[in-house]
């Protein structure tokens, strides 16, 4: 029997969630896309304002909705409402920002919700514009947080790349889901 | 919060055209103007509404609104209108302003959704043509 999960995109401001869920969905993405007026935040030209929202069926029918949620901590009502219904969590983070770090307690400690009865994975982008070895220090920071997320360094348009993050993470949300129903 | 600035002269126009929605539109609580990203332009509000939020949850409902308009193909979104058991919330965008901007505007019971509305369309429209005449 095909099974459904909710997977919520979160992170900062251009860590690449909108252009991840348009990379992997199947269907044409709702956006919510305004034109950016808080350059203290970030140059870009637009930025989502409510959420993305894609699907992707993985094998075997099963159905993956993809939430994409805004970056900047005005927003912080929506991540509030999507992180009950979300069974993983996809932290995105730009390496060439000032404090990759940061961000990682950032939004970790704002998502707490969804890895209180969820999981999640970190994916890294825009590895290429940073010298800076931000994936050995995102698994040094989870170890000391005793956090069990695995860690990737993505693009995300390159669809291959984000199929293998999101696998990685359905799986874990299933065997989660085992897990609890064995016990 | 540090964000595009708008003239002095624009933002008093705002403030005072707000403040005349308020005061002279019958039930008609809170009257707030922000941009389509969720930052406050200027606002007329009571006491513990907190401006940034409202600014930001303005923009997110008028993104929705406009994207389920997309959808079912009904070209853009003019207004989007939240019924409360103890009030309405009323969300208007601004026309021609771009970058684009909303005015929401909440009211109370002892208003009617359709006057309140019409009347956020007027100032609106007013805002809207100010803002073409200031920049």
């Amino acid at each position: 029997m095909g099974y459904e999960h909710i997977i919520l995109f979160a992170g900062p401001v251009g860590a690449g969630k909108t252009t991840a869920i348009s990379t992997l969905s199947e269907i044409p993405v709702v956006s919510t896309e305004a034109i950016n007026t808080d350059f203290s935040i970030s140059n870009k030209a637009t930025t989502t304002v409510a959420m993305d929202y894609g699907q992707i069926s993985l094998e075997e029918g099963h159905l993956i909705r993809l939430y994409g949620v805004p970056g900047q901590e005005r927003f912080d009502f929506v991540w509030k409402l999507f992180q009950e219904r979300a069974a993983g969590l996809v932290l995105l983070l730009d390496e060439s920002a000032k404090e990759p770090l940061t961000d990682l307690d950032f939004f970790l400690d704002r998502f707490a919700g969804v890895l209180n009865h969820g999981v999640a994975v970190v994916g890294i982008t825009r590895s290429e514009l940073s010298s800076s070895k931000s994936l050995s220090a995102c698994c040094t920071r989870l170890q000391q947080r005793r956090l069990k997320v695995p860690v990737f360094e993505v693009d995300a348009r390159d669809r291959e790349q984000m199929v293998v993050l999101l696998t990685a993470l359905v799986s874990m949300v299933q065997m989660r889901e085992t897990q609890l129903e064995a016990d | 919060m540090p964000a595009k600035k708008h003239s002095k002269v624009f933002q008093a126009l705002c403030q005072e055209s707000l403040r005349q929605l308020v005061t002279e539109t019958a039930g008609v609580e809170n009257a707030c103007l922000v941009s389509g990203d969720g930052v406050e332009i200027s606002a007329v509000l009571g006491e513990n509404v907190s401006p940034g939020r409202i600014a930001a949850m303005t923009s997110s409902m008028h993104a929705l609104g406009a994207a389920i308009t997309r959808e079912l193909k009904m070209k853009e979104c003019r207004s989007v209108i939240v019924d409360g058991d103890a009030g309405s919330i009323i969300m208007v965008r601004l026309p021609v302003a771009q970058p684009e901007l909303v005015l929401a505007v909440t009211c109370g019971h002892r208003a009617t959704v359709g006057g309140a509305l019409f009347a956020a369309r007027q100032h609106a429209r007013y805002i809207s043509e100010k803002l073409s005449e200031t920049t």
